[in-house]
């Protein structure tokens, strides 16, 4: 039994934890925090002895915490899973920040017991799942983008065409009325008013594709 | 007043009015965070004042589908609503106090409508985050892009709380709470939007045309603003005073109540 007595002594698991634990004050003055923490940091308990845990993250990271996680930590005195990153002197890294608030009989947050889980293949995995939604994302404006484009094209098209086959129209509909004051057999007259007929009917289609264009005639 | 008009502001916004005065003292919430945010404060007024809270859209239990890109893409679509939930209330002389990013809204409503209100009050104001010349606003642009990061990055954390509380898990007693569970949810791209817009936001020039006396209340070691900022909106703002907090933090009316009671009691007070 005495060779396990080591290794299941509160103070070595509080210590040795593969997670950080750190408890601060809600100014972010850091009270008590495990060895695994200050591992995180390149630092020793004595070098990290009068940090402040909000300084610890990054300015994106703090910002969201003191925005987002305290309001939480005041009124539902818990959060779960939060990614935060945390500034080092070498370099920077994500942690998943679980926390439980704990207040005074005034209901005054006095201290914040926190621990953090470094996440480096979830943090790749979600890069890559961000990326993707912003390339998807991007893909369908420039979807948009082309069809409006298209859209637009097609309306140019339109307003010319109507124009171009809109002339010619009007030409003929007023020589066919010339036509009919002209004296011509009553087979002749037969075959202008059939072309007439035809003629406007074609001109109202014409119009008919110009109104549903929105175009101006 | 239009009945339908009125259910479907009061539904928009999940207004809330009680208390048993008549002067009123109308609350907006900052930044990621919801009406539940006055919850240690509104007691210390219920007695002599009448209490309007309100969830800006996209945040708590406001309507998710009113949100409109258009009208939301600049601080002034919020203000709107709130001129439009004093307009349906029929609310007259209001003091506003806003928390952050609701300093500016209230700010801008004032402006647009200043016969509605009689005072202000900023919490942890500030009028540009973004740093510009001569003008420490204390955040750079790739800091926002990064606090834009973060909360993509937060997004599935929103989504399992959510579903939680809309699975309503019996064996996570605090979930099944559901005015606990919803505190401060904002729908994630909604809070993208509107985090875009806040820090993007310029009142400064705002600020000079207010016509109501002003308070603004400050802590100290606050990430978004500090007395510096304090000190120049009361420079520039006719009527503006300040009232500087010893605790720290952006949210002082959650992390010290009692410091923001007894900071507003005079300045309402105040004839």
């Amino acid at each position: 039994m005495d060779q396990f007595s080591k290794y299941i002594d509160p103070e070595f698991i509080f210590n040795e934890a593969p997670i950080g634990f750190v408890s601060f004050k809600p100014d972010g003055e850091i009270i008590k925090a495990n060895c695994t923490f200050y591992s995180f940091f390149d630092k020793t308990e004595r070098e990290l002895s009068s940090a402040n845990f909000l300084k610890l993250l990054t300015k994106g990271s703090a910002l969201y915490f003191q925005m987002v996680l305290n309001p939480l930590l005041n009124l539902r005195e818990y959060t779960n899973e939060i990614s935060l990153s945390f500034s080092t002197p070498t370099e920077n890294f994500d942690a998943l920040f679980n926390a439980k608030a704990y207040k005074d009989e005034h209901g005054k947050v006095i201290v914040v017991n926190a621990y953090l889980l470094k996440i480096i293949d979830r943090k790749k995995y979600e890069a890559e799942l961000l990326l993707a939604k912003r390339m998807a994302e991007d893909s369908l404006n420039s979807a948009k983008k082309i069809i409006d484009d298209n859209n637009e094209q097609f309306m140019k098209i339109a307003l010319n065409q109507s124009h171009m086959i809109r002339r010619p129209m009007a030409n003929m509909l007023g020589l066919i009325s010339i036509l009919k004051d002209i004296q011509i057999s009553e087979d002749g007259a037969d075959l202008i008013r059939l072309l007439e007929t035809s003629a406007e009917e074609l001109d109202t289609q014409i119009k008919e594709i110009v109104s549903q264009t929105q175009l101006p005639l | 007043m239009n009945t339908a008009l009125d259910s479907s502001i009061v539904l928009r916004n999940n207004v809330k009015v009680f208390g048993h005065g008549t002067q009123v003292l109308m609350f907006g919430h900052g930044f990621g965070c919801d009406l539940n945010t006055w919850r240690l404060v509104t007691p210390a007024f219920e007695q002599d004042y009448k209490i309007v809270l309100f969830d800006y859209v996209g945040a708590g239990n406001s309507d998710l589908n009113a949100y409109d890109n258009e009208r939301y893409s600049t601080l002034e679509g919020y203000a709107k609503d709130v001129l439009e939930i004093c307009e349906t209330l029929n609310l007259k002389d209001v003091i506003f106090i806003g928390h952050s990013v609701s300093s500016m809204i209230g700010l801008l409503a004032v402006n647009m409508s200043p016969e509605k209100f009689g005072k202000l009050v900023f919490i942890g104001p500030s009028p540009r985050y973004l740093n510009d010349v001569n003008y420490p606003g204390g955040l750079e642009r790739d800091e926002l892009e990064e606090l834009l990061e973060i909360m993509d990055s937060n997004y599935l954390g929103w989504s399992s709380t959510m579903a939680g509380h809309i699975m309503g898990n019996h064996d996570r007693p605090e979930l099944a709470d559901g005015l606990a569970s919803s505190f401060c949810s904002t729908n994630p791209e909604i809070a993208k939007k509107f985090a875009r817009v806040t820090f993007l936001s310029d009142n400064r020039a705002d600020l000079q045309n207010l016509k109501v006396p002003s308070l603004t209340i400050q802590c100290q070691e606050d990430f978004l603003t500090n007395e510096v900022i304090a000190a120049y909106i009361e420079g520039i703002t006719p009527g503006n005073q300040v009232t500087l907090l010893n605790s720290t933090g952006h949210c002082p009316h959650l992390s010290d109540p009692t410091g923001v009671i007894n900071a507003l009691k005079p300045f309402l007070n105040k004839a």
